[in-house]
């Protein structure tokens, strides 16, 4: 299925792009932070501290106005029954044990941040695969069969597209609720990232368990996107089922499933492949959006601290910010492939122009 | 009375080597990289036609492609007369369509015209260049190479003018014919107004032009006038309803009432050379039996000179008057109708023409070129005959670029030379000599010739030499066949 | 085995209709539009004796592509009959339909989309064996390997080397793409290859090597062969029959010499006349090429559908005039009740004021959609159409000229009659129940699947 032409197309556009590589870099690095969390995460990121809360990622420094407990001489002082306190300032300084602060629950940033790329991660991917897989059926169907299948089958497509994506998640997710699915995470159970923590320094901890899928939200994400590929395999199929191979596959007797799957589709894998990675970004965006929203199902996510942070916006920007970052870079990322996947396999055709 | 210095048909290049049966000549060599156009001393030859109105030297067109540089035109010269056809011949990767685009200079990069002189004879014009550019004038031809792009394109309609293979790409779908050849028209109209700005100036129809036609509604491009024109253009090429078809648009036309108006915005400059690149390649046969009776009936009525591009053997005799035939990027034979129908020298053109089916006289047995379409790559083409590795009377001496020989003959008319690059023109085949069958390569598919069968004045077809087995070898494979298609793709019912 | 005896035909096509519906979704029947016809094929009947090679011939539009797909139920038929070795082909089941397709295969016209880009050339020609599950016993090794070795075998029977059985299409050319079509179509050792335009994209040089490769495995091999072409050289090399189709019919049938060298229908003299041969005699020959455009299969003429452009349309006995002034008056009449004539686009194209006399327009007219000069009544009578056009009474210019120069070619279709050489044309004797032009063929033995 994949030629040794496409290859040489595809290390060409790569070798000439810096973008590209870029892109890759990126991604491939937060999906090594996805899968190694539990062996980088200087702490689990659940864990409070509320005495640390709020400390700011390094190299910053901030002043805030609490009411702090009197202490004197060691004690707190009593008067009237009750304990005094007074309004101090008080200075937040970074610490190396959080290189990237604190939340306003004195919860680690960088171990949520990298926690956090798990649920994109897992959302992204087997969301865009869920989708792409219900999308580029009902896509190939209508196209290659046409007539009255087609019709069908486009216009429930419509119909999904009328509703706008988020209203549409949203209301899902409160039918259907946050189901989880919870699958161990076996560098934790095995005991390999402890020993490798012990190593590194980092403190005591209990890492999570396991490795949580919102279930929901996959579903959810997928139903709401399968349409775009559903569109693109159909173009494909359209235009393929005009091939003479295809008449030819036909001709020798073979069954229409035979040629949907060894000749419509191979042939319409390429755009349906440049479209898989422009979703896997929109999906974790969409992801975020729930999350942001409330509608998770997941433990860590960017898009849910993104809405922690909101309410220390003025003061703690950091909160809300770096995951933020994250998001982008991510799917700047994955755009940057999608770019290097569409110019390195468009045309896709196999032939020269004549002289 | 001709002679090599007068260089006046003959084609002369760089390498030029007269065989010893021309009319006592030293057979100069040009050394300078290019040749001279000579004025014509005789007035005219012996078939009718007068003088060449274009002359082509040694033209040389490259593509820049990342597989390398693709050698499209190698050199290639010939003459248009005034009021002839000049056909040129070649199956697909031979380089004649990319020939004419040169002649026009619309070649599209990657590619470009990278040597060779186009004359054309324009007294006006070289009046006006001599001052500016000597260099490119010789008696009243021009070398429109050396002159500025802005004069080129002010030559495209009423010098030179160009129809192609498929009229429902070429026009412009979203302007009614009328209106597409109206403005051809106009062009010539303003061109004859006002020759000097045409030509000096880009012409351009820019962006502040466009600008100032769409906020006033009233200025249009094309007078009444033109509009008058183009209808009158559309009865002339048989057009029936001429007012009505020219507003319609180009979807509602069939393809051969679609090459008729082509043809009409073809001529609306009346043009002086007419290029056409497969005209009815893509029409129907009794469709094309009445383009091509159209064709020559204006042809003869406006004397227009006609460089007729096609892959069809057919079409050349019934069109022209002379013909070349290209091979990888080259002329490899060239003269008039009969020197090429039959006594063809290059064993290419004799393979061609064995090969065609005859309608009217059915042979058992077809006999094929072996072998596929050479590459044009720079870096894979040899040194030598581009013909010998599918050639079966290659011998030594074709292991190296073959320079054009001329055919003597008895009964031919003067004026009007017979020239092959192939070395048999003025050798015997010494199957002594000859390259043995894998000499290229145990996948060529050569079978060297026993004893001559070839030569001049032996008729190509029905031969019989048989000599062909059980399935054609066909063991080329892998050179990935350049850029050549092994040939149009029809879109057929 | 099989049901017919030894001198029976192979293929055996009865009256074969293939019919395209425009004008047939939801909405239309909602707006309660008629649905259209565009008749593709519209009674075609012939016979392919074994290893004979057939040729079937025509221009754009007259439906040999789909007469030869249809034949092969690639497409569902509208109506008619075809028999296979004495089986009726429409009516089969899917077991008998695989059977089929082991036995008749086909071979396509365009070699740079006839191979799936993405196969290497190997997988290519063995996918029929994939698909039918063979060799059905491998021996002792598997049966991957078998078809491997056949890929080999076939690749090499069609003169490419057995080494490229890995590559992909894209690194041949035209020619040897061509050749493995071929091999794909020789796979399941078929009786009978449908050869649709097999050369028509392929260089000159290139395609004589295929006719050879075609006629050595025909004489090989055993094959019956139905060859689809629009080139009459490569029809008269190649084939021992002949089949001229026009806009959906066949005019005329014949073996091959003899319809070359002495063809019946006007239509099979126009094609062969308007080929141009490649000899220098031709550059003096003066061609008749045939006047006007093919017809839209949508709305076929009356009659014989090829008399809008016939050389030698019957007149009505009574008339005095040629050929040339007879198609002058044909013409016209068939423009104005195709309603393609405008009285104001006739004026603009002849440059006559809008509100210039009667008689200046109907010259114009004249000029125009006539042409040339008549004499005696029928200048009168053609006078008095023209100025009813222009008084605005097309339909009674219509009738007036139809009474008098209505053609037998308009109102009946001719047949190919039951004799050595058939050809549909009045000009021959025609059997004397042929259709009216009024009734289509009834449509037997359709079988929607």
């Amino acid at each position: 299925m994949i030629s040794p032409r496409t290859l040489r197309n595809l290390r060409r556009e790569l070798s000439g792009s810096l973008l590209a590589k870029l892109g890759i870099a990126i991604v491939v690095f937060v999906i090594l932070m996805a899968v190694f969390a539990p062996f980088i995460a200087p702490y689990p990121p659940g864990s409070q501290n509320l005495e640390e809360a709020r400390t700011p990622p390094l190299g910053f420094t901030t002043t805030e106005t609490r009411e702090v407990q009197v202490i004197e001489n060691g004690s707190v002082v009593i008067e009237n029954g009750e304990i005094q306190t007074e309004n101090r300032t008080v200075y937040n300084n970074a610490t190396a044990a959080h290189p990237l602060g604190t939340d306003g629950n004195g919860r680690d940033i960088l171990s949520r941040v990298i926690y956090g790329a798990r649920t994109s991660i897992l959302v992204g991917v087997f969301g865009t695969a869920l989708a792409a897989l219900v999308g580029v059926t009902v896509g190939l169907t209508a196209g290659y069969y046409r007539g009255r299948i087609d019709d069908g089958l486009m216009r429930a497509a419509d119909v999904m597209l009328a509703f706008p994506s988020l209203v549409l998640a949203i209301a899902l997710v409160g039918v259907w609720g946050q189901a989880q699915l919870r699958l161990p995470d076996p560098f934790v159970l095995l005991g390999l990232a402890a020993g490798w923590r012990d190593a590194l320094g980092f403190p005591e901890g209990a890492m999570p368990e396991t490795v949580v899928l919102p279930g929901t939200v996959i579903l959810v994400v997928a139903l709401v996107n399968w349409v775009w590929f559903a569109r693109v395999a159909r173009g494909e199929a359209l235009s393929i089922r005009g091939e003479e191979y295809v008449k030819a596959a036909r001709a020798v007797g073979a069954s229409d499933a035979r040629v949907i799957g060894r000749h419509v589709l191979p042939n319409a894998i390429t755009p349906i492949i440049v479209l898989g990675t422009i979703q896997v970004a929109a999906i974790i965006l969409l992801e975020s959006a729930l999350s942001f929203l409330g509608f998770s199902g997941a433990n860590v996510s960017w898009g849910f601290d993104i809405a922690l942070g909101r309410q220390y916006q003025s003061t703690s920007w950091w909160i809300s910010t770096i995951p933020g970052l994250a998001i982008v870079v991510t799917v700047i990322g994955l755009n940057l492939i999608g770019d290097w996947l569409r110019d390195a396999l468009d045309p896709g055709i196999e032939g020269e122009g004549g002289v | 009375m001709y002679g090599n210095e007068t260089g006046m048909d003959g084609d002369v290049t760089d390498d030029e080597v007269t065989s010893p049966g021309r009319a006592g000549t030293d057979g100069a060599a040009r050394t300078d990289g290019g040749t001279h156009a000579r004025t014509a001393t005789t007035a005219g030859t012996s078939d009718g036609f007068g003088e060449p109105v274009l002359k082509v030297r040694d033209l040389r067109t490259r593509f820049f492609t990342e597989e390398g540089q693709v050698n499209a035109v190698e050199g290639v010269s010939f003459d248009v007369r005034e009021g002839e056809v000049f056909g040129i011949v070649g199956e697909s990767g031979s380089g004649k369509s990319v020939t004419a685009l040169s002649l026009i200079d619309l070649v599209d990069s990657p590619g470009r015209v990278t040597g060779g002189e186009v004359w054309y004879r324009d007294a006006e014009l070289a009046g006006e260049t001599a001052d500016s550019r000597p260099g490119a004038v010789d008696g009243d031809y021009v070398d429109l190479r050396q002159v500025s792009e802005g004069v080129r394109r002010s030559l495209r309609g009423p010098a030179f003018s160009m129809i192609f293979q498929d009229p429902m790409t070429s026009m412009n779908p979203s302007l009614t014919v009328g209106e597409q050849i109206a403005e051809a028209v106009e062009v010539q109209r303003r061109a004859r107004a006002n020759p000097r700005r045409t030509r000096s100036r880009t012409q351009g129809y820019g962006l502040g032009q466009f600008f100032v036609d769409s906020l006033l509604p009233t200025r249009e491009y094309t007078s009444e006038g033109s509009e008058a024109r183009a209808i009158e253009l559309l009865e002339q090429v048989g057009i029936p309803d001429p007012a009505e078809r020219a507003d319609q648009y180009p979807h509602q036309f069939s393809g051969g009432m679609l090459q008729r108006a082509m043809i009409a915005q073809a001529l609306a400059g009346e043009p002086d050379v007419l290029v056409a690149d497969e005209p009815t390649t893509a029409l129907d046969v009794t469709i094309q039996a009445q383009i091509l009776n159209l064709l020559r009936d204006l042809q003869e009525e406006q004397d227009t000179s006609v460089v007729m591009i096609t892959h069809d053997l057919g079409v050349i005799a019934r069109m022209c008057n002379r013909v070349g035939v290209m091979y990888a990027g080259e002329i490899v034979e060239r003269g008039t109708l009969a020197d090429v129908f039959e006594e063809p020298v290059h064993p290419y053109t004799q393979g061609l023409l064995g090969s065609i089916p005859d309608l009217e006289d059915p042979a058992p047995r077809l006999q094929p070129i072996e072998g596929n379409v050479p590459s044009l790559i720079d870096s894979e083409m040899g040194d030598r005959c581009y013909f010998a590795d599918r050639c079966p009377k290659a011998m030594d001496d074709c292991l190296t670029r073959i320079p054009e020989y001329e055919v003597t003959g008895a009964d031919r008319p003067a004026g009007v030379p017979h020239q092959v690059r192939c070395v048999l023109a003025e050798r015997e085949y010494d199957p002594a000599r000859a390259l043995s069958a894998d000499y290229f390569g145990p996948d060529s598919a050569r079978e060297p010739a026993a004893a001559d069968g070839g030569g001049a004045g032996e008729d190509a077809r029905g031969s019989g030499r048989g000599r062909s087995r059980g399935a054609t070898p066909d063991r080329g494979a892998g050179a990935g066949d350049g850029h050549g298609d092994d040939g149009e793709v029809r879109t057929d019912e | 085995m099989s049901d017919a005896t030894d001198g029976d035909p192979l293929v055996g096509v009865r009256d074969l209709q293939k019919y395209y519906y425009e004008q047939d979704t939801l909405v239309d029947r909602l707006l309660g539009r008629e649905r259209r016809a565009v008749k593709a094929v519209d009674g075609v009947s012939f016979d392919i004796q074994r290893g004979e090679t057939l040729g079937l011939v025509g221009e754009s539009g007259c439906g040999k592509s789909t007469t030869g797909e249809t034949l092969l139920r690639l497409r569902e038929a509208t109506g008619g009959r075809v028999e296979f070795d004495g089986r009726p082909v429409f009516g089969m089941d899917d077991g008998e339909l695989r059977e089929f397709r082991r036995r008749a295969q086909i071979v396509f016209q365009d070699p740079y989309s006839s191979l799936d880009p993405r196969m290497t050339v190997g997988d290519v020609v063995t996918e029929p064996l994939k698909v039918h599950d063979l060799p059905a016993d491998p021996g002792d090794a598997s049966k991957r390997q078998r078809r491997r070795e056949r890929a080999r075998e076939l690749l090499e029977r069609v003169g490419l080397s057995a080494g490229q059985v890995d590559r992909y299409p894209h690194e041949f050319s035209g020619g040897q793409r061509q050749r493995i079509g071929i091999a794909r179509a020789l796979a399941l050792e078929p009786e009978f290859v449908l050869l649709d335009e097999p050369v028509s994209a392929l260089d000159v040089s290139v395609q004589a090597q295929i006719l050879n490769l075609l006629e050595d495995l025909q004489a090989e091999l055993g094959l019956t062969y139905l060859f689809i072409a629009h080139d009459l050289s490569v029809v008269r090399h190649i084939c021992d029959r002949v089949a001229v189709m026009y806009l959906g019919e066949i005019v005329e049938t014949g073996p091959t010499d003899e319809l070359f060298e002495d063809p019946q229908h006007p239509y099979t003299r126009a094609l062969l006349e308007s080929v141009p041969r490649a000899k220098v005699a031709e550059h003096g020959r003066r061609v008749e090429a045939l006047s006007g455009d093919v017809p839209s299969p949508r709305d076929p003429p009356s009659g014989c559908r090829f008399r809008t452009r016939c050389p030698q349309v019957i007149p009505p006995g009574h008339l005095r005039l040629d050929q040339r002034e007879y198609r002058a008056v044909m013409d016209l009449r068939d423009r104005l009740e195709r309603g393609e004539v405008s009285v104001a686009g006739v004026r603009e194209t002849a440059g006559i004021d809008p509100d210039a006399g009667r008689g200046a327009t109907v010259d114009a007219l004249h000029d125009e959609l006539v042409g040339i000069d008549l004499s005696g009544e029928d200048a009168t009578v053609v006078e008095d159409a023209l100025g009813a056009v222009v008084d605005g009474r097309q339909d009674e210019a219509i009738e007036d000229l139809r009474e008098r120069y209505e053609s037998v070619c308009e109102t009946t279709s001719p047949v190919l009659q039951d004799r050595d050489r058939p050809a549909a044309c009045h000009l021959y004797e025609q059997p004397v129940d042929a259709s009216d032009a009024a009734s289509d063929g009834a449509t037997a033995d359709a079988e929607a699947d």
